[in-house]
C-alpha cells in the first residue's frame, strides 16, 4: 500500500484510532506490530516470511551478544550481518552480478545459460535491512541493551511509517518509544496530521506533476533543446526531493499523530552551498548510517588524508550501490565521492559567503546536484552522458517541456511556495485550532485540486 | 463518552471498508444497487452516455468529447444460407453485436474473458471460431494458458475466470478504485470531481485519471494505450522475439481448436484509437504480427482498412475506447465477407 492512495488513509485512520483505544501499551504494540504486517503484506505477502526470518534472526543474536564475550560474540553479528546483506544481495544484486559477468561465462562456455532469477525485490529491502543491522551492531557495540520483548523488536523493524521508505532509524531512538504509553495528545495529532498534509502536498501536488514533464524530457531527450532539458534536469532534482521528503514528512507525521518521534530525515538540501553541506541535509538517516557503521569503522579521518579520502569515496560507492543494482547509481555515488574528496574534511566553501555570493554558491551546487541526478533517472549510463552531453553542446531542438505553459508555471510557483515554506517555517505545528482547521481544508483542497493521482509509487520504495 | 463512541465508529467503519474493498461480491452488490435502484438520487452514481472514457475522466460537460452511442446493426445479404455456427470470444468492442448482423450464421455465441465461453459444437453446421480482442490486450487475452480455460468444450463444469498479469499491482488498484467507488463516486460528490476534471483540462489540457487527451487535443485515449512503455501501449517497443512468441502462442491456439473440431478458426484484432489517430511512434505490432511468416492462423484484417480511410477520426467514439458505428461496419463488413466466401465452399 502507497502512502498517497486511500487504502492507506483508511488504514492509517483505523490504526490511530484503535492505539488510543487501547489502554495498555501491550495491546498497542501488538496493534501496531499487526497493522505493520498487513501493510507489508499488501505489496508481496510471502515476503514477510523474509522479514521474519531476519527479524528472528537479529533477535536472538542480539540476545547472545549481550551475554557472551569474545569470539562467541563476534560470531553472532557476523552471523547476524550475512544474514542480513545476504538476503540484500540475494535480491537486489544477484542478476545485477550475472549480468556483469555473463559475457565471461558465455565467452568461456558458449552455450551456457545464465540463470537468471525471476524475483520481485522485496519492497523497501535496503531500508528495513539496515535499520536491523543497527541494532545488532549496537548491541555488540554496547550502545544498545537487548531487546528482550519479541514483539517489540519485530515493530522496531516493521514498524509501518518507515517500514518501506525509512527514515532508517537506531534502536535508541525507537525501542524505548514502544515500551512507553502515551496518552492522547491533541497537539501531537495536529502536528502530525499537518506534516502528513505538508507530505502529500510535495508528493501529489509537485512531484507527481513535474514527473510529467521528467519522463517526457527522458524519452524524447534527443529532439529537445538543451534548455528544455536542462529545466528538465532541474525539475527532477525537485521531484526526487519532493517524492523522498514527502515520504518522510508522511512517515513522520504519521508516527507523530501516535506520540512516537522518527529522525528527521532532510534539511533543505538544495539550501547547501556545497556537496559536504549537501550531504549533511539530504537522506540524514542513511548518510550517518553509512557514517557510524562504514566510515567510522573503516578508520575514518583518524589515518590520514589520503586514507580519509578513500574511506570517503568508498561510502559514497556503497551508497550508490545501495540505490539499486546498476551502474548508474553506483556513478552517481562515485561522482559524489569523487566531489566531497576533492575537498578538505571541513569543507568550508561559500560558509563564509553572505548576501549575493551566498546564492551564488547555492545556485552552483544545485546545479552540480542536477547533473549528477540524471544519472540517477537515467535507465542506463550511455543514456546519462547523452543527456549530459545534449546539454552542454547548448544544442537546439524543440522546445516542450510535456507541460503546458500554464503548468508549467502552477508547478514553478509551488516549488517556490515549498522552499519559501520551508525555509521559514519549520514546525508543522499550529496551536490554534481555528487556524489548523483553516490550514487543513486549503491544504486538502490544494492537494485534491492540484494534486495528480493515480499509482504513482515512491520513487525510493524501488530501494 | 460521545467522543468515545466516535472513534469507535470512525474505527469499525474503516474496517468495514477496507474489507468491503476485499470483497468483490459484496462490491458488485453495492454497485448494482447505487446504479440501479439509487441512480437518480444523490447517492447513487449516474453515467452519462458520452462514452467511457468521458466518465472516466468525468469530461461531459465539454462539448467536443461527447458523441452519442450510434451502433446500427442491419440484416446481411447472405442468401437465407445459414450453414454456420459462429463462436465468438471477443471482447466490448463486439458484445453488442448481434446474431441476425452476421452472415450465414444460423447459431451465435459470444464470450469474453469475464465471462468465459462454454462451446458444444454443432454437426449439422459448420462450427466457426473468431477470437478477437482490442490492440491493448493482444499480450494478455492470447495467452493460451488462460484462453484454453475459458474459452473450452461444455464439460457441465462452470468456468473458472482467472485474471492473470501482475497480480500485485491489480489488487492494489482494484482496491484503491473499490474505495474511490464506496468513498466518493456519488452523483453528489462528482460535483465537486467534475469541477476538478473541467480545471484541469482548461488550465492544463489535461485529462485526470485512467484517460489521456491527444496531442491534437481532439480526442480522448485510455491512457495506458499511449504510455512509453506497457503491455496494452501502442508506442511501447516491442522486440522480434516477442512478436515471434506471439505467434508461437497463436499457432498453438489455432492448432488447439482446429483439433477441437473448429472448421476454421480466425482472429482478428481492433487497432488501438492512438494507433490509427495518432500514428506517430507506433510500435507496428498488428503490422509486425500479421505479417509474420510463421502465422498459420488466419487473420481477420481491419488495420489496413482503418488506415486507408479517407477520414480516420470518423472510427471511434470520441469519448469513448470503443469504435462508433462505422468502425464497427468495416470490421463487420470484413467478417461476412469471409463468412461468405466459407460459407459458399461449404455449401
Amino acid at each position: 500500500m502507497v502512502f498517497n492512495s486511500l487504502q492507506f488513509l483508511v488504514f492509517f485512520m483505523v490504526v490511530s484510532i484503535l492505539y488510543y483505544q487501547i489502554k495498555n501499551q501491550k495491546g498497542r504494540v501488538w496493534l501496531l506490530l499487526l497493522s505493520s504486517c498487513y501493510f507489508y503484506m499488501t505489496f508481496v505477502p510471502l515476503y514477510i516470511l523474509i522479514l521474519g526470518f531476519t527479524i528472528v534472526i537479529d533477535y536472538c543474536a542480539g540476545l547472545v551478544i549481550s551475554q557472551s564475550e569474545g569470539r562467541k560474540r563476534k560470531a553472532w553479528l557476523t552471523l547476524s550481518v550475512i544474514a542480513n546483506v545476504g538476503i540484500l544481495v540475494f535480491y537486489k544484486y544477484f542478476n545485477f552480478l550475472l549480468g556483469n559477468i555473463e559475457p565471461i561465462i558465455t565467452y568461456l562456455v558458449p552455450k551456457a545459460k545464465v540463470p537468471y532469477m525471476n524475483i520481485i525485490l522485496p519492497i523497501g529491502l535496503s531500508f528495513h535491512t539496515f535499520q536491523a543491522m543497527s541494532y545488532t551492531i549496537e548491541v555488540y557495540r554496547g550502545n544498545q541493551k537487548p531487546e528482550r520483548n519479541f514483539i517489540v523488536y519485530a515493530l522496531y523493524v516493521m514498524y509501518y511509517p518507515q517500514l518501506v521508505a525509512g527514515p532508517i532509524e537506531r534502536p535508541q531512538n525507537m525501542l524505548h518509544q514502544f515500551h512507553e504509553y502515551r496518552t492522547y495528545n491533541w497537539d501531537n495529532i495536529k502536528e502530525g496530521l499537518a506534516r502528513m498534509l505538508w507530505g502529500f502536498f510535495k508528493k501529489v501536488v509537485i512531484a507527481d506533476r513535474v514527473s510529467i514533464a521528467v519522463d517526457y524530457a527522458f524519452n524524447n531527450h534527443t529532439t529537445l533543446s538543451w534548455w528544455s532539458l536542462l529545466i528538465a534536469a532541474m525539475l527532477y532534482s525537485f521531484q526526487i526531493y519532493c517524492d523522498f521528503s514527502g515520504y518522510s514528512d508522511i512517515a513522520l507525521g504519521a508516527s507523530k499523530v501516535i506520540g512516537i518521534q522518527l529522525m528527521e530525515n532532510f534539511n533543505e538540501p538544495y539550501k547547501s552551498k556545497n556537496i559536504t553541506e549537501f550531504w549533511t541535509r539530504w537522506h540524514i538517516s542513511l548518510s550517518s548510517w553509512f557514517r557510524d557503521y562504514v566510515y567510522i569503522p573503516l578508520g575514518g579521518n583518524r589515518l590520514g588524508e589520503k586514507r580519509r579520502k578513500l574511506n570517503v569515496f568508498i561510502v559514497f560507492l556503497l551508497s550508490g550501490l545501495w540505490h539499486g543494482a546498476n551502474w548508474t547509481f553506483v556513478a552517481w555515488g562515485s561522482l559524489h565521492g569523487a566531489l566531497v574528496t576533492i575537498f578538505p574534511a571541513k569543507n568550508k566553501a561559500g560558509s563564509k559567503a553572505n548576501g549575493a555570493a551566498t546564492a551564488v554558491f547555492i545556485v552552483i551546487n544545485f546545479l552540480i546536484v542536477t547533473c549528477f541526478w540524471v544519472f540517477f533517472r537515467a535507465s542506463n549510463i550511455s543514456e546519462a552522458g547523452k543527456y549530459l552531453a545534449e546539454i552542454f553542446s547548448f544544442k537546439g531542438g524543440v522546445s516542450k517541456f510535456g507541460l503546458n505553459a500554464v503548468e508549467l508555471l502552477f508547478s514553478a510557483g509551488f516549488i517556490a511556495a515549498m522552499l519559501f515554506r520551508e525555509n521559514k517555517f519549520k514546525s508543522h505545528y499550529i496551536k490554534s485550532n481555528t487556524s489548523f482547521a483553516i490550514y487543513l481544508t486549503l491544504m486538502i483542497a490544494c492537494c485534491y485540486f492540484f494534486g495528480v493521482f493515480g499509482e504513482n509509487q515512491f520513487i525510493y520504495f524501488q530501494f | 463518552m460521545i467522543k468515545k463512541i466516535l472513534a469507535w465508529f470512525c474505527a469499525l467503519t474503516g474496517i468495514a471498508l477496507l474489507a468491503s474493498s476485499f470483497y468483490m461480491p459484496a462490491m458488485l452488490k453495492v454497485k448494482w444497487v447505487r446504479e440501479h435502484q439509487l441512480k437518480n438520487t444523490w447517492f447513487g452514481k449516474d453515467e452519462s452516455a458520452w462514452g467511457d472514457l468521458t466518465n472516466m475522466a468525468l469530461l461531459g460537460g465539454v462539448e467536443k468529447f461527447r458523441e452519442p452511442y450510434s451502433y446500427k446493426f442491419h440484416n446481411p445479404n447472405d442468401n437465407g444460407n445459414k450453414n454456420i455456427a459462429l463462436y465468438l470470444y471477443g471482447d466490448s468492442y463486439t458484445k453488442d453485436v448481434p446474431e441476425f448482423a452476421f452472415a450465414n450464421v444460423g447459431e451465435f455465441y459470444h464470450g469474453t474473458n469475464t465471462t468465459g465461453l462454454a462451446y458444444k459444437l454443432d454437426p449439422r453446421k459448420k462450427n466457426v471460431l473468431i477470437l478477437e480482442t482490442t490492440e491493448r490486450f493482444v499480450m494478455g487475452s492470447l495467452n493460451n494458458y488462460e484462453l484454453f480455460n475459458v474459452l473450452r468444450k461444455d464439460d457441465g463444469q462452470p468456468i473458472r475466470i482467472s485474471h492473470g498479469g501482475d497480480g500485485r499491482k491489480n489488487y492494489s488498484v482494484v482496491v484503491n478504485k473499490n474505495l474511490d467507488y464506496l468513498l466518493f463516486d456519488y452523483n453528489i460528490v462528482n460535483l465537486v470531481r467534475e469541477c476538478k476534471a473541467g480545471m484541469n483540462y482548461s488550465l492544463f489540457d489535461r485529462a485526470s485519471g485512467d484517460v489521456a487527451i491527444s496531442d491534437n487535443g481532439k480526442y480522448l485515449f485510455f491512457r495506458t494505450t499511449v504510455l512509453p512503455s506497457g503491455v496494452f501501449s501502442s508506442y511501447a517497443p516491442v522486440s522480434d522475439n516477442t512478436i515471434n512468441d506471439l505467434v508461437k502462442g497463436l499457432d498453438s491456439v489455432y492448432d488447439h481448436y482446429r483439433k477441437e473440431g473448429f472448421s476454421e478458426v480466425y482472429f482478428s484484432i481492433i487497432p488501438n484509437p492512438a494507433t490509427i489517430l495518432q500514428p506517430g511512434g507506433y510500435n507496428n505490432l498488428i503490422p509486425r504480427l500479421k505479417s509474420n511468416p510463421g502465422l498459420r492462423m488466419p487473420y481477420l484484417d481491419i488495420y489496413d482498412t482503418f488506415k486507408k480511410t479517407a477520414n480516420p477520426t470518423k472510427l471511434y467514439r470520441i469519448g469513448d475506447t470503443h469504435w462508433n458505428d462505422n468502425g464497427m461496419q468495416i470490421w463487420l463488413n470484413v467478417v461476412n465477407t469471409e463468412l461468405r466466401k466459407k460459407s459458399q465452399e461449404w455449401r
